[in-house]
């Protein structure tokens, strides 16, 4: 099964690749997992060199930075893992003129599915004004788990991406989903 | 009670709680995996803090994640709690001037603190 897993990861990766050269993006920056912390922190800091290079202003690279920091440490805590103990994963940041696109994916459980798919189509079916409510609701409520997320991983990347979270459960066997998120960041402000 | 430092990490800021020359900062960039667990140990020892004279208390953060940012506001939570009614402990909150995310985080802060916080464009 695992290997199955892992296979079906590795040609979406490959999917993912083309499709993005074929519909005019460019990937900057494109990785599968499983990665450590130090990674994380190797990754995002190769963007902060990268992205100026390509005439990306400070604001968004640094906001990119975020963004990945987010998204790749929300993999880390959540994750599942093959029974090799890998954490199979993968995401994209490609651009094109006008957005940056970032894509993760990871292993998910059937049974958290529900959970999951709620939180976000909640965050989606938000305004920018209810979004920043569900956000200010979810830090002043101390709650915690013992991994010391508190749910404001999602709703800080729909936060900065300023933009709906695009989501896909792709059935791998009876237990297993890839899980599959999206979204986009304007590279100018609206009315530029 | 003796101050406490710590050297900035990777992914950890720089804090300088130093009680001899009333000088309390935390800078730099603050994104560890179990911020929870980072910032324990900062939590401690506020517990334990009574100030004995005015102090301002500076924050500079370059990046910040969600975690962190639950983790500062447990700091302000017990700056205010140590503050009391009083007015002699004040925080700035610096951030970039092009950073709008962080200055709304400063903001989000003086919303439900009763602190004075002060929001510092570098």
């Amino acid at each position: 099964m695992f290997k199955t897993l892992l296979n079906n990861f590795n040609n979406r990766f490959i999917e993912l690749d083309e499709k993005f050269s074929l519909t005019g993006f460019q990937v900057i920056q494109a990785k599968k997992g499983p990665w450590t912390q130090e990674d994380v922190e190797g990754f995002a800091y190769d963007l902060e060199t990268v992205l100026p290079e390509k005439g990306v202003k400070k604001g968004i690279v640094k906001r990119i930075f975020s963004l990945i920091i987010e998204a790749l440490q929300n993999i880390r805590l959540h994750g599942e893992f093959t029974a090799e103990g890998e954490q199979a994963s993968f995401y994209f940041i490609a651009k094109n003129d006008d957005i940056f696109r970032i894509i993760t994916a990871n292993i998910i459980h059937k049974d958290v599915i529900e959970k999951v798919q709620a939180r976000v189509d909640k965050i989606n079916s938000l305004d920018r004004v209810g979004l920043k409510t569900f956000y200010m609701e979810t830090l002043t409520d101390g709650h915690r788990s013992s991994k010391g997320g508190a749910g404001l991983g999602f709703i800080t990347v729909a936060m900065k991406a300023k933009s709906n979270l695009d989501y896909s459960f792709e059935p791998l066997d009876k237990s297993y989903s890839r899980f599959e998120m999206s979204c986009d960041l304007k590279l100018k402000k609206e009315g530029d | 009670m003796s101050s406490l430092i710590l050297a900035e990490g990777k992914n950890t800021p720089e804090v300088i709680f130093n009680i001899s020359e009333n000088i309390f900062t935390i800078k730099g960039k603050s994104f560890p995996e179990n911020a929870k667990k980072f910032y324990s140990d900062i939590l401690y020892w506020l517990d334990d803090f009574t100030p004995s004279n005015d102090l301002n208390f500076d924050i500079e953060l370059y990046y910040i994640s969600s975690s962190s940012i639950i983790s500062v506001l447990e700091i302000i939570r017990r700056l205010d709690k140590i503050n009391g009614n009083g007015d002699s402990i004040s925080v700035n909150w610096y951030y970039d001037s092009d950073d709008e995310d962080l200055k709304k985080i400063g903001e989000d802060y003086k919303r439900i603190s009763n602190i004075s916080i002060n929001l510092i464009a570098n």
